[in-house]
């Protein structure tokens, strides 16, 4: 739960030693989100520290005991939103919809990996490049991007994800879901391309 | 009730986020721990968040950006 209330601290050390010790632990978090949404590590940087001036501005607001990490990220998410107002839209136009369940699941099952054993699922799973992966996330559109990262990667709840993008748990479900097809997807391009770039060159 | 493959898989999506309340979480354990194409396709998913997660995490913010951002803390005081 995010909550605010108002705290007072003895004096500025005290303040600065409470905020070392909430705050700054999720700095890689942070930063590798903001890496994400950005794009490139210059923005990031930048949007990590306004993320950090800020919340040390209101951080009598913060409630201890409760999510920092949370707080942080909803700070995060809405001075992003704010500078690139025009890029976090989701574009309407098109269908996301068409991207099946288990779509990665089905491609290796049905095709030259044939009857998975187990193992070769495995390797399949383990032959992705980082870049690839990044790349992949980077990809999505804003919405599910944000969402896909607060959930799997830094393991956020539905409710506290809600509460960071201030909208329903039922949306945060359906762009999760929505953004890990579409994930998936792009994730299969990627090995579709490089087994094409082998039996080229072979 | 007993949970069918389609219900299940409906549900997989959040329960490869393991943050579905019971007892929908009991129901598809149970079908998971019956079906083994389901459990398959479990594995499959929650394998795949695995690897997304650690390839991320592997990325940590530059050691200068949290001196500098403390340093311009301070400096604000």
């Amino acid at each position: 739960m995010i909550s605010e209330v108002r705290v007072e601290f003895k004096d500025e050390d005290e303040k600065i030693a409470s905020f070392e010790e909430t705050a700054i632990p999720n700095m890689d978090s942070l930063y590798r989100t903001a890496l994400r949404l950005t794009r490139n590590e210059k923005d990031a940087e930048d949007l990590v520290q306004e993320v950090y001036l800020r919340a040390f501005k209101s951080f009598h607001q913060f409630k201890p005991g409760t999510n920092c990490k949370a707080w942080l990220f909803k700070i995060l998410n809405n001075l992003h939103i704010n500078r690139f107002q025009k890029s976090a839209r989701t574009p309407s136009s098109l269908s996301f919809d068409e991207v099946e369940d288990f779509y990665l699941y089905n491609r290796i099952t049905e095709t030259p990996y044939g009857n998975t054993p187990k193992d070769m699922e495995e390797e399949f799973l383990n032959s992705f490049l980082d870049d690839e992966v990044k790349e992949a996330i980077e990809k999505l559109p804003y919405e599910f991007r944000i969402t896909v990262i607060l959930a799997d990667i830094e393991g956020f709840h539905y409710q506290e994800i809600a509460e960071i993008l201030s909208c329903p748990i039922g949306t945060v479900r359906s762009r999760l879901s929505r953004g890990r097809k579409l994930l998936q997807k792009y994730l299969w391009d990627y090995a579709k391309k490089r087994d094409y770039t082998k039996e080229t060159l072979s | 009730m007993k949970m069918t493959c389609l219900e299940a898989v409906k549900r997989l999506v959040d329960y490869v986020h393991s943050d579905i309340e019971t007892p929908d979480k009991d129901q598809i354990a149970k079908h998971l721990s019956e079906c083994n194409s389901c459990c398959d396709r479990f594995e499959f998913e929650e394998k795949l968040v695995q690897v997304v997660r650690s390839v991320s995490q592997k990325e940590k913010c530059p050691a200068s950006l949290k001196t500098s951002i403390m340093g311009k803390i301070k400096e604000a005081l």
